[in-house]
């Protein structure tokens, strides 16, 4: 009914649109709108207010507004500066010092909110200071920042994840646990390039950390039980199939307002800071959502993605060199477009074709989440290179993309290690059942 | 001035709209809570908890597009715009917000056509609560409301500087928030909860 080459007109005017700077969500549904009118007439047009309803009163998504609240309390409650220095007592005596710590302690944020902007603010605020004093190589602490921070939404929770689970009709509890193995993975993988770093260029580390007495370090410890009792209610309620990932978002806000209350850091102002950057970031994602659920129904009923799906067979491509290929298109397309845009853009044409050539949508929404994050730090529009510069506050931006490169290349690397050993991706949800 | 009462009425009514889906949030956490433990410990469901969830969400969302639009949230790719001198830029950004003023009225349009019919057909919820759908719908619809109005009102603004010449006006206005706005808003808000500023004022 409709060809790859209309296919291809209709994603320039999307892409079109949006450098235009006409907002992402008016302009995902204007390029639907325009196929509608072309090829299916005015009232399926009309249906939109039906998928509005059907998007927005929806359980499932609800566990967005609840985590980024979540995110929004935790951050507010003070357990991020404790769970720092507890981490760099244990972290900083390898090779690398407090670079260690940065990526330790972004993947243990990570494992409390969803979010990667959040976990570069938070973490580079708490770290920056420690650095600057002890001579460490700027260029590369600010790269272990930015790089580190990613993997806030590849270890559950994620928004990311739920997106995308709520898209393409995946799992959300298995896209969760799919996250973790991958997520521990790339942090040790971080972890062993600042090693390698360090003792070929033994000045980058900065000054060695003073040995902490055993007594001492056994104490620190506690600072990091508040963020080990969020992930195992909210990730442990998942795994052992006691609550959906909404209801675990609901369990892990309560929890985090018990947190607050003991720190002494509930305050109604607390709470009212809390809820309007809850509203505000939540309708910044549903408007998108909105109109990319509406798209989603369109592209279905128009048959794009079976088109795609024989023009790339036709073009006698395997599944390795789809994915190949799509690995090249989200680097390209991350140079231009914001990263949650970037996704809800693409997920509806993009994953039924890919599930088509015989890919499990799990693994491929961990891959995409990956080449999310990749999208996160490539210059010249990654968004934690900007909120990293932005709490360093001095210097140029330059400084933070090249000590991010060499993350990149690895996260690059760690693609190709999913692509080639899927197993590590899907070891733990299969186990799950 | 008038124009100034009706941007800080509108300012206040999308801000107390927010706070409000907030503890819309809050009540919900607690009652799920409640519900997950009861079920798993007590064996004993409230039922519809997930229903109340789904209208929870759409209330919210619909009465926080309007304080989004407001803090300027909505997301605008701006890679070509910032790089583009303000003549061009001027008209950009007021078709950007002429656009969003469209689509704002057409989902406000649809979005009632669906209450009619649910009004119509006396429709309930397929769920233990039997919830009639015009009582969710309806305050959904409100929510789009104030959203359309709003977004109307920017439209007429930025078309009115564009029209009158004033494209530095336009421009400092409507240009899509920087990735330096980002990070002063990450910054702000991330700070350790040291927040200092009082809640609500614009970023921009």
């Amino acid at each position: 009914m409709i060809g790859p080459f209309e296919v291809l007109i209709g994603f320039i005017i999307l892409l079109g649109m949006m450098m235009a700077g006409v907002h992402v969500a008016v302009a995902i549904f204007s390029v639907s709108a325009i196929g509608t009118l072309v090829y299916l007439g005015l009232p399926l047009l009309y249906s939109f207010g039906d998928t509005l309803w059907g998007t927005l009163n929806n359980f499932l998504l609800t566990a967005i507004p609840l985590f980024i609240l979540l995110g929004e309390l935790l951050l507010r409650s003070g357990i991020t500066d404790r769970m720092y220095n507890s981490l760099s007592v244990w972290l900083s005596r390898m090779p690398g010092g407090l670079l260690h710590t940065n990526v330790g302690a972004s993947t243990v944020f990570a494992a409390m909110s969803g979010s990667s902007v959040a976990t570069a603010a938070t973490i580079g605020t708490v770290a920056l200071p420690a650095l600057s004093d002890r001579g460490y190589n700027e260029r590369l602490a600010l790269g272990t920042l930015a790089a580190g921070a990613t993997l806030g939404i590849l270890i559950p929770p994620s928004i990311n994840m739920i997106i995308y689970g709520a898209i393409t009709n995946t799992s959300i509890s298995k896209l969760f646990i799919a996250g973790i193995l991958p997520g521990l993975v790339l942090a040790g993988c971080f972890m062993l390039a600042i090693m390698a770093f360090s003792l070929l260029r033994p000045g980058v580390a900065g000054d060695p950390e003073p040995r902490v007495p055993l007594g001492q370090r056994l104490r620190s410890l506690a600072d990091l039980l508040p963020p080990a009792f969020i992930f195992a209610i909210v990730i442990g309620s998942i795994y052992s199939g006691w609550a959906t990932p909404t209801e675990a978002a609901a369990l892990g806000v309560v929890a985090a307002l018990v947190l607050a209350a003991i720190y002494r850091k509930l305050t109604i102002r607390m709470l009212h800071e809390s809820f309007l950057s809850m509203a505000r970031t939540t309708a910044m994602i549903m408007l998108i959502i909105a109109a990319a659920f509406f798209m989603n129904y369109i592209v279905g009923i128009l048959g794009i993605p079976s088109t795609l799906t024989n023009w790339v067979a036709g073009l006698g491509l395997t599944p390795l060199g789809l994915i190949l290929a799509l690995v090249v298109f989200y680097l390209v397309l991350g140079c231009f477009l914001e990263t949650l845009s970037m996704m809800i853009a693409t997920v509806p044409i993009v994953v039924p074709m890919v599930v088509a050539f015989g890919y499990d949508p799990v693994w491929f929404g961990i891959f995409l989440v990956i080449m999310m994050e990749i999208s996160l730090i490539t210059p010249p529009i990654g968004m934690n290179l900007y909120v990293v510069q932005g709490v360093r506050g001095k210097g140029s931006i330059t400084d933070v993309m090249l000590g991010s490169l060499p993350f990149l290349a690895i996260m690059l690397l760690f693609v190709l290690l999913i692509i080639i050993w899927p197993e590590l991706v899907m070891w733990l949800p299969d186990a799950m059942g | 001035m008038k124009a100034n009462n009706v941007n800080r009425a509108a300012r206040g009514l999308a801000h107390g709209a927010a706070l409000a889906a907030g503890y819309g949030g809050l009540c919900l956490s607690v009652l799920i809570t409640f519900e997950v433990i009861a079920r798993k410990f007590f064996s004993f469901s409230l039922q519809g908890v997930d229903e109340i969830g789904g209208y929870v969400l759409a209330i919210g969302v619909a009465f926080s597009f309007a304080y989004a639009l407001l803090q300027g949230a909505h997301t605008r790719v701006d890679v070509l715009l910032a790089k583009l001198p303000g003549i061009l830029r001027g008209p950009l950004n007021a078709s950007a917000a002429l656009l969003l003023a469209i689509f704002a009225a057409f989902m406000l349009w649809r979005a009632v056509d669906t209450l009619l019919v649910s009004l119509e057909f006396q429709s309930h919820a397929s769920t233990p609560l039997q919830t009639p759908l015009w009582i969710p719908q309806s305050l959904w619809v409100a929510g789009l409301t104030v959203f359309a109005l709003l977004a109307g009102l920017l439209a007429l603004r930025a078309v009115f500087l564009l029209v009158t010449g004033d494209l530095s006006r336009l421009n400092q206005e409507f240009d899509a928030r920087s990735a330096d706005d980002e990070l002063d808003e990450a910054r702000h808000d991330y700070a350790s909860g040291t927040v200092q500023t009082p809640h609500g004022s614009s970023h921009s």
